[in-house]
């Protein structure tokens, strides 16, 4: 019902949601490496015949140019955040700032990885120590990179510690879960110097736990912020809300 | 305007460190402001331990070394890189709450808003191959040591030149932030370090001949092109730090924002998007 | 919200002048101390480029003597007369204004900029007649050195074209004129010239 009384734009914008969700599944399912992670103890000829097989070929260029449409398909969502977290108690527009800029910065890295795939999937016959060294490059920005993602949750997290007002924007719960997703997505930053284990490119850890956290985190917080947008409707001015802080201040 | 300040009275005297942090969480109005001020020199710790103690791909070795002196190099520092390099992906993502720290400066500039979204944009996007790319670079020299010459010639440029050589998104950054202090009638940052931003931009210009020469003085480890350089911007880096530091410092705590935005935006079903 | 209203009273300025009628306060744009900060750093930086190209001729004497030969002495020398004659202008200017005959100063203002766009001008046909001849960026370090020095002073001299129109705007408006401003303008365009005439010293002159 809260979500009525958002702006057309708003709601746009929470609706690219499970949009853009529902086409990086079907990238998911369509892309060969993404369904069975290529390992990385794959010697280059392995790499370069996995690109070259015909089977795999079509679904990884169809797949990634699908994949590079969408690829930043989320920033209106998290810009979507970023106006509800200026609706709460905070000082300064800093947290929702922050939050954006991580927000950037991590979709910037998924542009990245798609072009890597892209590439290696571009030229199928070439050198194969180039087509690993392609293909390294893509899973390394693929799943190294998970500090944006933390910051984005710390952020988002201090935010909702800090929305000291009766009605904050989001419940608490929320900020736990932020809290928590930092330490289970560390671990991934191993991927850039193991070859073998869960915590490869291809392990249990990097791989399917983040990419279910993810999951989990998107579906969280679109539910999060789609209860939000009414709240948000009602929300006064950020001086007005804000509480007394401590011992009476002027 | 009443400076009554970041804290109301500060905390009570007598109390002991770690319990000073939960007052300042609880009572100090900024504590925001602080904790993201707090992650850049944090950050900037981690970073310069990684890449100077660690990794010690800084300063780095030069353009002109073949195949088999960057073989024997990388393995020397196998194990530096991997430790370095983690900790530096575990902390890569912190630079954009510092980044949002400044955009919210820039917002409370009499200039337009259109600089603040201008910054954060740029830097957001941009600090990425600054640095991170110069990490993949390594990580993969060491992960695999005994790739194809050619592909380890490659790894060992695009680590080098992406870090050194990134160099339009702190030009334009760097652009933004003079023209902003410069035109700002608030006096949020001061009008010197406005200037001072300029030596920043310059060392955008005496990098790129790095993309150039393999000898000499301008070359990515260069005389001129990488320790002059870093003499200016580790002298602005600091000037950074002292000038953020005194600009929250400034500003009242009970009012934060600026009057305009005062009134909530109309959300309401008929309202514009 | 701070505003702050800072009066100009830098070494040697003569005050603020208030804008009779906009009547806004003034910035602190004006403050000396902030121009000051950014000259004595831009020198210093300047003068460690200096010290390397130094360093570097004192390893390849001949190289660098040789070199040497191939530029214009003579085009060096016009484009040191021309700041220099830029600079007095500039000077002019500053005295006029101070005297209040505005209309005085942006007319020298305008010549200082004329003859920056001369500098530029015999620059860049220095610069293409040098490429021509095959001497380019890459020929040897003389030459890095010749052409990374000039264009990093020629990037300040286009900094200077701003720094003048803002010196001309704040001339010939009424609201806007600050003597701090344009002392602080003009100081600007004196570091550009100095530096130009040590770089013609080292660069062109010195055997």
């Amino acid at each position: 019902m809260g979500e009525q009384m958002a702006s057309t734009g708003q709601r746009i914008c929470l609706w690219t949601a499970p949009v853009v969700g529902a086409i990086w599944v079907v990238c998911f399912f369509l892309f060969p490496g993404f369904t069975a992670p290529l390992s990385p103890t794959l010697p280059a000829k392995a790499v370069a015949a996995f690109y070259a097989d015909p089977d795999n070929l079509a679904r990884a260029r169809y797949g990634m140019i699908l994949f590079n449409w969408f690829g930043i398909g989320f920033l209106p969502f998290y810009a979507l955040i970023t106006v509800q977290m200026e609706r709460m108690a905070h000082n300064s527009e800093v947290l929702a700032y922050g939050f954006l800029a991580t927000a950037t910065s991590a979709a910037v890295l998924i542009s990245i990885t798609i072009l890597f795939f892209q590439i290696a999937a571009f030229r199928p016959d070439r050198d194969p120590a180039i087509v690993q060294l392609i293909n390294d490059m893509a899973w390394m920005t693929f799943t190294v990179p998970v500090s944006f993602l933390m910051a984005q949750a710390g952020i988002l997290a201090l935010a909702i510690f800090l929305d000291r007002q009766p009605k904050p924007i989001y419940p608490r719960w929320i900020g736990h879960f932020n809290v928590l997703v930092i330490p289970l997505l560390a671990p991934c930053v191993f991927a850039s110097i193991k070859l073998t284990g869960p915590f490869a490119w291809d392990g249990i850890w990097s791989y399917w736990v983040r990419i279910g956290l993810y999951v989990v985190w998107t579906i969280v917080m679109f539910v999060a912020v789609m209860r939000a947008m009414g709240r948000t409707a009602e929300t006064p001015a950020l001086t007005a809300a804000m509480p007394a802080l401590g011992t009476g201040d002027a | 305007m009443s400076r009554q300040g970041a804290m109301i009275a500060g905390p009570p005297p007598g109390i002991k460190f770690p319990a000073r942090l939960a007052w300042h969480w609880q009572h100090n109005r900024q504590i925001e402001l602080w904790i993201v001020w707090w992650s850049m020199p944090v950050f900037y710790q981690i970073f310069t331990i990684t890449y100077f103690v660690f990794a010690r791909t800084m300063p780095p070795p030069p353009p002109h070394w073949n195949v088999a002196e960057i073989r024997d190099w990388v393995a020397l520092r196998h194990s530096g890189i991997d430790i370095g390099y983690i900790l530096f992906y575990l902390t890569i993502g912190l630079p954009g709450w510092h980044i949002g720290l400044i955009a919210t400066l820039l917002k409370r500039m009499t200039i337009s808003p259109a600089f603040a979204y201008a910054y954060l944009g740029t830097m957001a996007a941009g600090t990425v191959p600054g640095a991170l790319l110069n990490g993949f670079g390594y990580s993969l020299l060491a992960l695999r040591p005994g790739r194809d010459p050619a592909a380890l010639a490659f790894l060992y440029e695009f680590a080098n030149l992406t870090f050194v050589g990134t160099m339009g998104v702190f030009f334009v950054a760097s652009f933004i932030l003079v023209v902003a202090i410069l035109l700002d009638k608030n006096d949020i940052l001061p009008k010197w370090f406005g200037f001072a931003c300029i030596w920043n931009l310059t060392t955008e210009f005496t990098v790129a001949p790095a993309w150039i020469f393999r000898h000499g003085p301008m070359t990515w480890t260069g005389g001129i092109s990488f320790y002059w350089n870093m003499v200016v911007y580790g002298t602005w880096q600091i000037m950074y730090f002292v000038v953020f530091y005194k600009a929250i410092k400034k500003i009242p705590s009970n009012l934060s924002r600026p009057a305009a935005r005062a009134e909530p935006v109309s959300l309401s079903a008929r309202g514009s998007s | 919200m701070t505003l702050a209203v800072t009066t100009a009273n830098g070494p040697g300025g003569s005050g603020t002048e208030t804008g009779h009628g906009a009547g806004r306060p003034r910035v602190a744009a004006a403050d000396h101390g902030a121009m000051w900060v950014y000259i004595v750093g831009d020198l210093f930086i300047f003068g460690g480029w200096f010290v390397f190209y130094l360093v570097y001729r004192a390893g390849e004497h001949t190289v660098f003597a040789e070199s040497q030969a191939h530029l214009s002495q003579t085009m060096g020398l016009i484009n040191t007369i021309i700041l220099l004659v830029s600079s007095w202008l500039v000077a002019l200017c500053v005295n006029a204004a101070r005297a209040r005959s505005y209309d005085e100063a942006a007319r020298y203002a305008w010549l200082t900029i004329l003859c920056g766009a001369v500098f530029a001008a015999t620059k860049l046909y220095e610069w293409t007649s040098n490429i021509a001849e095959g001497r380019s960026f890459t020929s040897n370090d003389f030459f890095m050195f010749y052409y990374f020095l000039t264009a990093i002073h020629l990037f300040h001299v286009l900094c200077g074209f701003i720094v003048l129109g803002v010196l001309v705007r704040t001339l010939r408006t009424p609201a806007l004129r600050s003597q701090g401003v344009i002392e602080n303008c003009a100081a600007y365009w004196h570091m550009v010239d100095l530096l130009w005439v040590v770089i013609f010293a080292l660069v062109y002159l010195l055997r």
